[in-house]
């Protein structure tokens, strides 16, 4: 039930590849939408979200200054692409961007395309909203009638905003007529930041990041409790884990492959390397009956 | 060919090459009063510098204010990532030399040849040669693996990254857990000696140990058991063990 396909296009020129990544997209979002799985807002276009996602990638680079066009597989930017699209999101509004580890292109959804994506899951009510708590603020935090943490009241001042020391944060949001709170410490949002593959400090545009945290943490708590069958809310959580490595030793297993892999693979491509090779060499693999020179030392 | 370490570690680097005739600098992480007051307990002065090598643009490797001094009198020799990042953070004029992996350059009696590593910026590990005696020199630092096969190049002295040991990566902090994947471990570094043709090396040199996560002991001992050469780790604040 949860199978996706992967997506594959061939090899082509810019144009080509432009056109076959977008109707394989559209394809497979129609396929979605005949089954009843996904149900894209009316006035969503699929194409104009990958033309503008295209016009975004042609200047998009990976960390080593590389096209990702160029450096991520094929297969991984048509994922990209549905997985935007299946969000039912536009990079142009600025609701998300393409972020390349090593050869595979992902989609990261921003805080305002979180709020977007959320809005067409079933079950919610107006708009998902994170608040940042400042140093000076009065927070008065209660419990709701399930218990669950809430924000009772929070007085601030603009001298507070003024000198901008974020000390935490708060989503809310409408679920099935109830408000749902969740309720974060600036070090609570830190340390979940050193998860991300990417940016663990978030030193630029701190407070948009940690409203997208602060209502991030909200969503998975409700969207991983949920029974439905939500292609959106699975998707949100999928994109979401794949900035976020939970696991060191995958890290370390991922190293080891690359070591066993790639060390002393390659030819080293010298000029004028004849004169530095060890003219003893050929001597010395040639000896098999006697121990080598070396051994004796 | 001499070589001293000025200062080794996920900090600072800093390399001494030299020959009767010329000397190479290798690296330049150290802040400008370090670099000075170390060079001084070697009896060299900045003047007495010939060329600066460096790897890569990290500040560990490459500190904008002693690169810019010593470009003053000595030319900088580096790829042309490393290049364009001096020419914009000090001046358009400084005085760089950019060496391609495809042609060796020659400065006074030092030759160097430069092959890529894999590190998460450009990186380049050299050969070096001294023409006074033909010994040659391995140098190879930030990279998370050795994709080269040297065949029967031999190598007199190698000087080689050993950053962290696996023992230890419990104490790494996750949001650090992926730079290890630029960095050699004590596995990766073996494996690349076991690579090489051996017979004419002389010594072993470990670099850029990382501060936490690596054990020095370990790693001599390790080295050397899987060499069978004599082994020294460069230390953080200057010379071997």
């Amino acid at each position: 039930m949860k199978e996706e396909k992967t997506l594959t296009t061939p090899k082509t020129t810019t144009a080509l590849v432009e056109k076959t990544l977008a109707d394989n997209v559209q394809n497979r979002v129609n396929e979605l939408v005949q089954q009843g799985r996904l149900n894209l807002p009316k006035d969503y276009s699929v194409g104009n979200s990958v033309s503008s996602a295209w016009l975004i990638l042609q200047n998009t680079v990976d960390k080593n200054k590389v096209p990702v066009l160029k450096s991520c597989a094929q297969a991984s930017i048509a994922n990209a692409l549905l997985n935007m699209a299946i969000l039912g999101l536009n990079p142009a509004k600025q609701q998300g961007y393409f972020i390349a580890y090593g050869n595979q292109l992902t989609w990261f959804t921003s805080y305002f395309g979180m709020q977007a994506a959320v809005s067409r899951i079933k079950g919610y009510e107006d708009l998902p909203r994170a608040t940042l708590i400042y140093d000076g603020d009065v927070i008065e935090l209660g419990h709701d009638e399930f218990g669950e943490e809430c924000i009772v009241k929070h007085d601030t001042c603009w001298e507070n905003k003024l000198k901008g020391v974020i000390v935490g944060a708060y989503a809310t949001i409408k679920f099935n007529k109830h408000i749902r709170t969740q309720v974060m410490t600036m070090k609570e949002i830190r340390e979940s930041w050193t998860m991300s593959k990417t940016n663990p400090n978030h030193k630029e545009f701190t407070g948009e990041f940690a409203k997208r945290t602060v209502l991030n943490r909200l969503l998975k708590n409700i969207l991983k409790t949920s029974t439905d069958d939500d292609l959106v809310a699975e998707k949100m959580i999928e994109t979401e884990n794949e900035h976020y490595d939970f696991d060191k030793s995958n890290v370390v297993n991922e190293a080891k492959q690359d070591v066993e892999e790639n060390t002393g693979k390659v030819e080293l491509p010298f000029e004028e390397t004849e004169q530095d090779l060890d003219p003893q060499a050929e001597n010395l693999f040639n000896q098999t009956e006697e121990e080598p020179a070396f051994m004796k030392e | 060919m001499e070589i001293s370490c000025l200062a080794s570690s996920s900090s600072a680097n800093c390399y001494i090459i030299k020959n009767k005739q010329h000397t190479l600098m290798v690296e330049a992480g150290l802040d400008l009063s370090t670099t000075k007051s170390r060079l001084a307990s070697l009896n060299i002065k900045l003047s007495d510098i010939d060329a600066l090598l460096i790897t890569h643009r990290h500040g560990d490797h490459c500190k904008s204010k002693t690169v810019e001094r010593i470009a003053l009198t000595s030319p900088v020799i580096a790829n042309q990532d490393v290049i364009n990042f001096l020419k914009s953070s000090i001046n358009e004029n400084i005085k760089t030399w950019q060496i391609r992996t495809e042609k060796p350059i020659e400065i006074g009696t030092f030759k160097i040849w430069a092959f890529e590593l894999n590190h998460d910026v450009p990186a380049y590990g050299y050969i070096i040669k001294d023409l006074t005696t033909s010994d040659k020199l391995l140098f190879i630092n930030d990279t998370e693996f050795v994709r080269w096969d040297f065949k029967d190049m031999i190598f007199h002295e190698i000087m080689i990254e050993c950053n962290h040991n696996y023992e230890l990566i419990n104490k790494i902090e996750p949001y650090r857990a992926r730079s290890i994947k630029s960095h050699m471990e004590l596995g990766a570094t073996i494996k690349t000696l076991k690579n090489l043709n051996l017979r004419a090396t002389n010594n072993i040199y470990l670099m850029h140990l990382s501060d936490g996560y690596s054990d020095q002991e370990l790693m001599m001992t390790e080295v050397q058991k899987a060499t069978g050469k004599p082994t020294y780790v460069c230390l953080k604040n200057g010379g071997f063990i």
